[in-house]
């Protein structure tokens, strides 16, 4: 099982919390966002990680700084020129035991540590 | 949403009030701080998420910034973590407003909510309460410290959780109640307890009584560093006011014990000879924290071996002994400590440490001696009022039961002299601190003692300085004698403490 099956599980998974999804692998010349969806009046960007074994971490270890950072530049990209709202990143991890659905993931703090002065408005 | 609420963080031995805003909006999330954090503030974002998250409140998913004005000056410590969490809360509406108002929150969170006492509390609360604010919300560890301060209501809480139910009302917190410390047995040693030593014993009454620096020199075994730890028990014991101010100090540098928020005692300072530089006048990264010579403002400041302190060290000791002071200027920030401490110093006459001492020889040569003095420069020694020596004791001296004289009874002549001082100029001032025209203006000598005076000038070819000085330890002597005008004994006395021992020999 990988890539466009575990972001079908994925969206499956998501639409059985109550998650409205919006849009499916939104893609910018800086990368792709794999699930935007809607939790209420949050709007909620979504990556996938999919790993056939979890003999080298679990999949939700694989997001590394520069893959947060790339996931940010996107979600400003996607929200640029749109009324605030607010926003949350979740992860979904899928390994051959399931899948695990983690909520509000990373925040700006996490993706640029370290960084206190002028920071990126949204 | 915004919400504002009151801290404060510790400025050299004062401190600075700081509002605390918190703006919450949509956006992408994160908690951002700016106001020029230090580390440890910054890193108050982690521990105010976790613990309003621990507590089981909800923590925003959304883009918070919080502010802490005014906006130039450096904020350091973990004290801003209370205050962060309770904005943000009522920033969300988890909290009403209606507590908040003119309220001081000092605290450094735990991950599970707890909070820990933050270091200089008194100094913030007093600033707190001079700016207007009625009440403080303060740690339970520091609490004590807080309500030290009259007018303001201190309500302590060992949680977050406390602090919630408190501000929603649910939960009534009693104010913590100004507590002084009672009377403890003194932790002084006695001067009952020296054996010989009447000259020095007398020096340092003197010291006591008018303020003056004191230099001890004698062999080793004399009983110097005995002495010098008896001068506390006989300066007078401090004011109310004098209590605070040192305990403001010693609150700031993280040294008052939690269950005894108020100095009482005057404090004793002996740093050892290695000490370096800015721990002796103060200073460190960021803002300047006191050194050893403000923390023995208002007490008595001990150096032990005196030629073995590295020679910036003493020479840095110059400005405070004179101007009872110390200005620190770090990168941008100055501070101006008080310093107003009374200096005892002991050493060796030599280096082997016998010169003068009738039973053992010396086995230093000369050019070892000289060398060993010239450690001590002219200015410096020029500060000094006494100089006394100590001798090694006679077997009857060391055999012979302790004879002398408690310091309860010593205190109590310097007391009343100090009394005679504050009379003479209206407010606390020690002889110590009189300029070359006072001395003119309030020395009034008899005719034998001017004539001695006159004498003294010829026959020791006195500086001007040392005319000074002689003068003003010989009021000091007056003043415990109960006598306005110097008398001849009394300089005759004075003269003795005049110049450094065993330089003739």
């Amino acid at each position: 099982m990988r890539g466009k099956d575990a972001e079908n599980e994925a969206c499956e998974l998501l639409r059985s919390q109550g998650l409205k999804i919006v849009a499916r692998n939104w893609r910018w010349q800086g990368g792709e966002i794999d699930i935007i969806g809607k939790d209420g009046d949050t709007l909620v960007f979504v990556e996938v990680r999919a790993r056939t074994s979890s003999e080298f971490g679990s999949p939700a270890e694989t997001i590394t700084p520069a893959k947060r950072a790339k996931l940010w530049r996107s979600a400003q990209a996607f929200l640029s020129g749109k009324p605030p709202v607010p926003v949350r990143f979740d992860v979904v991890a899928v390994s051959p035991n399931g899948l695990v659905h983690i909520p509000d993931a990373f925040r700006e703090e996490d993706v640029r540590p370290g960084v206190e002065r002028n920071p990126v408005r949204d | 949403m915004f919400a504002q609420v009151l801290s404060a963080t510790p400025f050299g031995i004062e401190a600075r009030l700081v509002e605390v805003q918190c703006d919450v909006s949509p956006g992408l999330p994160g908690f951002t701080v700016v106001g020029l954090p230090e580390k440890e503030v910054s890193e108050a974002r982690e521990r105010v998420r976790s613990a309003i998250r621990n507590l089981g409140l909800e923590f925003p998913q959304l883009r918070i910034t919080a502010n802490l004005a005014p906006a130039d000056l450096r904020k350091e410590g973990a004290g801003f973590d209370l205050a962060l969490a309770v904005t943000i809360l009522l920033a969300t509406g988890q909290l009403p407003p209606d507590r908040v108002h003119h309220t001081l929150f000092l605290g450094e969170l735990a991950l599970d909510g707890s909070l820990r006492g933050v270091r200089g509390t008194l100094a913030m609360a007093l600033a707190a309460k001079d700016a207007g604010t009625s009440q403080a919300v303060v740690a339970e560890s520091s609490a004590p410290e807080a309500a030290l301060v009259e007018g303001l209501t201190v309500y302590s809480a060992a949680h977050l959780g406390d602090v919630v139910s408190f501000l929603r009302k649910e939960k009534d917190i009693p104010p913590c109640p100004r507590r002084l410390p009672e009377e403890e047995a003194p932790d002084w040693i006695d001067l009952a307890l020296v054996r010989g030593q009447e000259h020095a014993r007398r020096a340092l009454e003197i010291a006591a009584a008018g303020g003056h620096h004191v230099l001890m020199v004698g062999p080793p075994g004399a009983g110097k560093s005995l002495l010098a730890q008896c001068l506390p028990g006989i300066l007078p014991p401090l004011t109310p006011e004098e209590a605070l101010e040192a305990s403001k100090i010693h609150s700031v540098a993280g040294l008052l014990p939690p269950n005894r928020p108020l100095l009482h005692r005057r404090p004793f300072r002996s740093p050892h000879h290695t000490i370096s530089y800015v721990g002796m006048v103060g200073g460190g990264h960021g803002i300047p924290s006191p050194g050893e010579i403000t923390l023995a403002h208002l007490g008595v400041l001990f150096l032990d071996e005196l030629p073995e302190f590295d020679r910036k060290v003493l020479e840095a000791l110059r400005q405070p002994l004179e101007e009872r002071r110390i200005t620190v200027v770090r990168a941008g920030i100055s501070v101006t400590f008080p310093a107003s401490f009374t200096l005892i110093g002991a050493m060796n006459p030599c280096p082997c440490g016998h010169l003068g001492d009738p039973l053992r020889p010396c086995r230093c040569r000369p050019h070892e001696i000289v060398a060993y003095r010239k450690k001590l420069s002219g200015p410096f020694l020029d500060r000094i009022d006494l100089f006394v020596e100590v001798p090694r004791l006679t077997r009857e001296e060391l055999l012979g039961e302790g004879t002398g004289e408690p310091s309860e009874r010593v205190r109590a002549r310097v007391v009343a002299a100090r009394e005679l001082q504050r009379q003479r100029w209206k407010r606390p001032k020690t002889n110590a601190e009189l300029g070359p025209r006072e001395v003119r203006q309030f020395c009034p000598l008899g005719p034998q003692a001017k004539d001695l005076l006159a004498r003294a000038v010829d026959r020791f070819a006195l500086t001007a300085r040392g005319y000074v000085r002689t003068l003003k330890v010989a009021r000091t002597i007056a003043d415990l004698d109960g006598s306005e005008t110097i008398q001849a004994q009394h300089v005759a006395e004075a003269l003795q403490y005049r110049a450094f021992p065993l330089d003739q020999v």
